[in-house]
Formats: structure tokens, C-alpha cells, sequence
């Protein structure tokens, strides 16, 4: 019944992109391991669905994120997200880097709707197609296009925004504006 | 849905690099010993199942 050696070490070599990815939709680390662990016990249970030759980190991506999805519904019902502090901690944990302008573009990036930031990091970080994204969230290709387009936009408007007084943003958003990354990174 | 303004490739390529930066940092970990052992199981010899492990 063990799935042959060989595929398990093409999983084994999407296991550090496909971590990555778990730990910016959890934003935290020992749960993100925890739902790789699943994805990866679900994967080899579930060997035969798997078409050779065809992307094997698009199909563990997949996995991974039907996993965290059906966890964060469930969670919800449960906790009800009291104010709002399980979605904030949809990212990338803070820990990761001490540089400064790392760590104000994590927080703009924190800032984004949870599909564009999806999209933005399947296209942008883990190197996925369009295509490929699309599969991956069940959506169409023009419906990530428009996500990893509305990311970059709102990232940019974010890190380059100088006065605050006519954008409005809210709490977070504004300590990452003032923080006048732009001046830094440039 | 309203379209949103056209990036200049130099915004983007600031967006990625910044965003890969982060996604690094974490791939450069490599594979936790909890998943080489899910996946290459207690017998393969642990020379091999440590090959893979994070550098820390």
C-alpha cells in the first residue's frame, strides 16, 4: 500500500514551498505544520487521484488550502471570531525577519483581503501560473488576475502613500503609512 | 469590477522581491523531520531521512 518511493520524494520536495504557503494563511507557524501534516496524509491516502505527470506542488497546494478552508469555516462557527483577531493573523508570522522594511511590507500585506494576498503569493512567491493559481482556488483565471492585480495595486498605493490625511486607512494600515517605507526601500 | 491602474514593472518587481523575500525565508528551512518521516517512513536508513532537514 505505501506509495512508491519516488513520489513521495517529489512531495518531499514541495514540502518547504508548500510550508511557506500554509504559514501565510495561518499565520503561525505550529498550525501551519500542523495542516501540512494533514495535506501530506491526505495526499498519500488519496495517491491514486493523483495524474502522473501532471504539477505535484499545484496538487498538494490545492489539498493544503481545502484543508485550511473547510478549518477556518468550522472555526468560525466555533469561535465566531471574536474582534476579528484570527483573520488578522492571516499572514506571514512577524518573527521571520527583523529588517524594518520587511516587516512593514508584511504589514501591508496583512492589510489585504485574504484572496488577493492568496493570489498575490501563489503568482508572486510560489511561482505558480495564472493557470496553475487558478486551479489551485477553484476560480476562474481572469478572477486571479484581477486578485493579484488589486494586490499589487493596494500594496503599492500602501508603501507610497505620503499623507494620510485624505486616504482614510484604517488603524493598521496608517502605522504602516507613516512609517514612510517608501523613502527607505527606494 | 472596476479595473484597477496599470503598474509601472518596477512596482512590481519591488512587490515580488519584497514578497519572495519573505516565502524564503521560510522555503530556506527546509523539511521539518516530521514530514521526511511521514513521507519516507522509519525505513529508509537514517542517513537519507536526515538529508533533508532544516539547517538549524
Amino acid at each position: 500500500m505505501s506509495p512508491n518511493r519516488n513520489i513521495r520524494e517529489v512531495m518531499l520536495a514541495a514540502v518547504p514551498s508548500l510550508r511557506a504557503f500554509a504559514i501565510s494563511l495561518c499565520g503561525n507557524v505550529d498550525r501551519a505544520d500542523d495542516l501540512v501534516q494533514e495535506a501530506l496524509l491526505r495526499a498519500l491516502a488519496n495517491l491514486s487521484s493523483f495524474e502522473p505527470g501532471t504539477n505535484m506542488s499545484a496538487w498538494l497546494f490545492t489539498i493544503l488550502r481545502n484543508l485550511f478552508r473547510s478549518e477556518y469555516r468550522k472555526r468560525r462557527r466555533e469561535v465566531e471570531d471574536v474582534d476579528g483577531s484570527y483573520a488578522e493573523q492571516l499572514t506571514f508570522s512577524p518573527e521571520q525577519s527583523t529588517r524594518l522594511e520587511i516587516n512593514e511590507f508584511r504589514e501591508a500585506l496583512k492589510s489585504l483581503p485574504p484572496e488577493q494576498r492568496e493570489a498575490l503569493i501563489l503568482v508572486g512567491a510560489s511561482g505558480f501560473s495564472y493557470e496553475e493559481a487558478a486551479r489551485i482556488c477553484g476560480c476562474a483565471v481572469g478572477t486571479i488576475k484581477s486578485r493579484v492585480n488589486r494586490a499589487r495595486g493596494r500594496l503599492a498605493e500602501i508603501l507610497s502613500i505620503e499623507d494620510t490625511s485624505d486616504f482614510g486607512p484604517d488603524r493598521e494600515t496608517r502605522a504602516v503609512v507613516n512609517s514612510d517605507l517608501l523613502t527607505r526601500r527606494s | 469590477m472596476k479595473p484597477v491602474a496599470k503598474l509601472g514593472t518596477d512596482v512590481k518587481a519591488k512587490i515580488g522581491e519584497s514578497l519572495r523575500e519573505i516565502y524564503d525565508d521560510i522555503v530556506r528551512q527546509g523539511v521539518p523531520e516530521r514530514f521526511s518521516l511521514i513521507l519516507r517512513g522509519f525505513d529508509d536508513g537514517n542517513d537519507e531521512s536526515s538529508k533533508n532537514e532544516p539547517k538549524e
